[in-house]
C-alpha cells in the first residue's frame, strides 16, 4: 500500500488538486457550501505534495523555468510592487479627498481619521519607494552578474 | 441588532473562486523551498546529542524564541520591541484570519453555529486592530533603524527591504479594506474597529459605487499580497520564524566553550569540516537560521578591530553556498553584494575553503564565543569555525606559522607550553605568593573559560620567569 502511494505520489497530489478545485466549485451552491473547506484542504495538500516531491527528489527539475523567472525578476517585481500598492494608496488618497468634502462624524474623530490616513499614506509611500529601490537593487545585481 | 459583519461582503463569487483556485501555486512554491532546505540539512552528519532533553528544548523554544527571551534584552530594548511588535502583530492578524476562515468555512456551513458575533466580535475587532498597529509600528521602527539610526553592523539587502515592505503593505491593506466597508455599511459598532473607524469617516463623503470599487480592488490586492509573500517565504529571510525556532529547539546544551571531540579520531575518515557534507545537520540548519541582525558583529572582538572575519558574513557565505548547492533560489533575487563580501549564486562547484570561506577568516577567530552568547537564535559560529580549522590542520596541514611552536610543544610535551611532563606541577608554587588573586574552587568552577586563561598565564610565568597576565580572575566572565 505504502509503496503504491510512494510510486504514485505525484499522481495522488495532482488528483488532490483536481478534487479540491471541484469541491470549491460546487461549494458555490448554498446547500453544498460545507465542501469549500475540504476543497481548500485538498488543494493545499495537493500543492504541498507536489512541492515537497519535486523539492526532495528532483533537484535539477525546472532549471530552465527557474532561469527564466530569475531573468525576469526585475520587471516582474516592479509590476507586482505597483499593482499591489496602487489600490491601497488609492483608498487612502480617496479618504484624504473625502476629508476635503465635509465628512460625517464628530470633529475630533474625523481629525483623527485624517491624521491616521495621512500617516498611512506617508508609511505606504515610504514602503512603495523602498520596494522600488529594492527592485532597482535587483537590477544592479543582475547587471553585475552579467559582467 | 447583534454586532457582526458579513464575511466576503462586496466580493463576487468569481473572485472568491479564482483566489481559492490560485492558492495552490504559492503553497507549492513554499513546500518546494522548505523541502529543498530540509534536503540540504539531511546531507549533514548525524548529531544525536540534539535529540535528547526534549523538555529543556521545548522550554527554551517557548521562552527564548516565541516569547522573545533572547530577542528582547536589556541593552537591546529598541530592536527587541521592534521585533516583538512585528512578530506579535503578524501572529494576531494570522489568528484573526484563521478565526474568520473557521466561521465562514467550518462552523457555519458544517455545524450551523456562528460565533463571530456579539461580544466576541467586538473583542475580536479591538484585538485585530491592535495587531495591525503593532505590525505597522514594528515595520516603521525597522525602517527607522535601517535608514535613520544605521548601526554600523546593520546592512540592508534587497531581501530585508522586501520583507518589511510586504508586511507593512498587508497591514495597510487590511485597515483600508475595513475602513472602506465601514464607510458603506455604517455599522453602529464601527468604533470598536478603533483604527479603521476614524479612517472610514472621511471616506463616507464619497459615493457608494466608488467605495465598493475601491473595496473590491483592495480586497483582491490584499489576497494577492498574501500569495506573493507566501510564495516568497521559503526563499527569503521570512523563513526564519521556522528555522530560528528549529535552531533554538535543537541548540547545543553543552557549555558554550566546550569543543566537540572528533569521535574515534584514529580511524575517522573525515577530520573537521572540509565540505558541506561534513557539517552536522544541525550546523547546516544553523546557517539557514541567520536573519542578518548583526548582533554577533556588535560583540565580536575580531570585527571590532577591523580584521577580515565577520561572523555574520561567514554564516551567510555558508548559507549562500548551501543554497547554491541545493538549487534553492534563496538570495538570487540579488542586491546582496552590499551585505557581505560574497555574491549569492557564485556557483555550487566552489571548494569550501578557500572558495567560500577564507583561511584568514577562520584563523582570525579568538574563539571567545561572544557571537554565540549574543546570537538570538543560538547560531554556533565557533564550533563551525573550529571544525573548519581542524580540517585545515589535520587533513591539509595548513595553518599559520605562528602556531608551529604550539604544535611542536604539543608533540614534544603533550601541552601547548614548553614544559616537560616532570615539571608540570611546578607552576602551583608560584601561585602561593599571589594567593590574594587565587579564587576558591567554587568560584573557579563558575569562572570556567577564564580559569584556563589564568592558568595559562601562571604557567607561562612559571616557565618563562616573567609575569604573564592572568586574565579573568578579578572579573566575572561576560
Amino acid at each position: 500500500m505504502m509503496t503504491t502511494i510512494r510510486q504514485n505520489y505525484q499522481l495522488i497530489s495532482a488528483i488532490g488538486l483536481v478534487v479540491g478545485v471541484a469541491l470549491i466549485t460546487v461549494a458555490e451552491m448554498p446547500s453544498l457550501h460545507w465542501t469549500r473547506v475540504f476543497g481548500a484542504t485538498a488543494i493545499s495538500l495537493g500543492a504541498i505534495g507536489i512541492g515537497v516531491y519535486v523539492g526532495l527528489t528532483q533537484p535539477g527539475r525546472y532549471a530552465a523555468a527557474k532561469a527564466r523567472l530569475a531573468a525576469a525578476r526585475q520587471p516582474l517585481g516592479i509590476v507586482l510592487v505597483v499593482l499591489l500598492f496602487l489600490p491601497a494608496m488609492a483608498g487612502i488618497v480617496a479618504g484624504l479627498i473625502g476629508l476635503l468634502n465635509g465628512p460625517d462624524g464628530t470633529g475630533w474623530v474625523v481629525a483623527l481619521g485624517g491624521l491616521i490616513l495621512a500617516l498611512m499614506l506617508a508609511a505606504t509611500g515610504a514602503a512603495f519607494a523602498v520596494g522600488l529601490s529594492a527592485m532597482a537593487g535587483i537590477g544592479r545585481a543582475a547587471r553585475e552578474d552579467a559582467v | 441588532m447583534t454586532p457582526t459583519r458579513e464575511i466576503l461582503w462586496n466580493v463576487s463569487d468569481v473572485s472568491v473562486l479564482i483566489l481559492y483556485f490560485l492558492m495552490g501555486i504559492p503553497i507549492a512554491f513554499l513546500a518546494f523551498g522548505v523541502a529543498r532546505r530540509v534536503r540540504m540539512w539531511l546531507r549533514g552528519e548525524p548529531d544525536d546529542s540534539r535529540l535528547a532533553d526534549w523538555g529543556v528544548r521545548l522550554k527554551d523554544a517557548l521562552t527564548k524564541s516565541i516569547f522573545h527571551g533572547r530577542i528582547v534584552r536589556k541593552n537591546k530594548i529598541y530592536a527587541g520591541i521592534m521585533h516583538a511588535n512585528i512578530f506579535g502583530g503578524f501572529i494576531i492578524l494570522l489568528l484573526g484570519t484563521i478565526i474568520v476562515l473557521i466561521e465562514e468555512d467550518i462552523t457555519v456551513p458544517i455545524f450551523g453555529w456562528s460565533f463571530y458575533q456579539g461580544d466576541f466580535y467586538l473583542g475580536y475587532k479591538l484585538v485585530v486592530n491592535l495587531g495591525g498597529v503593532m505590525l505597522i509600528s514594528g515595520v516603521l521602527m525597522a525602517f527607522a533603524r535601517r535608514y535613520l539610526m544605521r548601526p554600523k553592523y546593520q546592512e540592508t539587502a534587497t531581501d530585508d527591504q522586501l520583507v518589511l515592505v510586504f508586511l507593512l503593505l498587508l497591514a495597510v491593506q487590511g485597515f483600508t479594506v475595513q475602513a472602506l466597508r465601514l464607510a458603506v455599511e455604517n455599522d453602529p459598532w464601527g468604533p470598536w474597529s478603533w483604527v479603521s473607524y476614524p479612517m472610514s469617516l472621511p471616506l463616507r463623503s464619497l459615493s457608494d459605487g466608488t467605495l465598493e470599487f475601491l473595496h473590491t480592488t483592495n480586497w483582491i490586492s490584499h489576497f494577492l499580497t498574501t500569495y506573493v509573500l507566501l510564495a516568497y517565504w521559503a526563499y527569503s529571510k521570512m523563513i526564519h520564524p521556522f528555522t530560528s525556532l528549529a535552531n533554538v529547539f535543537f541548540h547545543r546544551l553543552n557549555p558554550k566553550g566546550e569543543l566537540a571531540r572528533i569521535p574515534n579520531i584514529e580511524e575517522a575518515e573525515v577530520l573537521g569540516y572540509g565540505k558541506l557534507e561534513d557539517f552536522s545537520w544541525a550546523h547546516l540548519m544553523n546557517v539557514d537560521a541567520c536573519m542578518h541582525c548583526g548582533r554577533c558583529l556588535e560583540y565580536c572582538p575580531t570585527f571590532n578591530t577591523g580584521k577580515p572575519l565577520h561572523p555574520r558574513d561567514l554564516v551567510l557565505e555558508l548559507a549562500s553556498f548551501q543554497a547554491d548547492q541545493g538549487g534553492i533560489w534563496s538570495g538570487e533575487l540579488g542586491g546582496e553584494a552590499k551585505l557581505a563580501r560574497h555574491r549569492w549564486g557564485e556557483g555550487p562547484e566552489r571548494e569550501l575553503i578557500p572558495g567560500v570561506v577564507s583561511p584568514e577568516e577562520l584563523w582570525d577567530c579568538t574563539t571567545c564565543g561572544a557571537c554565540i552568547e549574543h546570537c538570538p537564535v543560538y547560531i554556533e559560529h565557533v564550533p563551525m569555525i573550529v571544525s573548519m580549522r581542524q580540517h585545515l590542520v589535520l587533513e591539509r596541514g595548513e595553518f599559520p606559522s605562528e602556531i608551529t611552536p604550539t604544535f611542536n610543544n604539543l608533540e614534544r610535551f603533550g601541552s601547548p607550553y614548553p614544559i616537560p611532563q616532570s615539571q608540570r606541577d611546578d607552576w602551583t608554587s608560584v601561585s602561593t605568593s599571589q594567593s590574594d588573586t587565587w579564587p576558591s574552587s567554587k568560584k573557579r568552577r563558575r569562572l570556567n573559560t577564564s580559569f584556563s586563561s589564568a592558568v595559562s598565564g601562571r604557567l607561562m610565568s612559571a616557565t618563562s620567569g616573567r609575569r604573564w597576565p592572568s586574565a579573568g580572575f578579578s572579573r566575572r566572565p561576560g
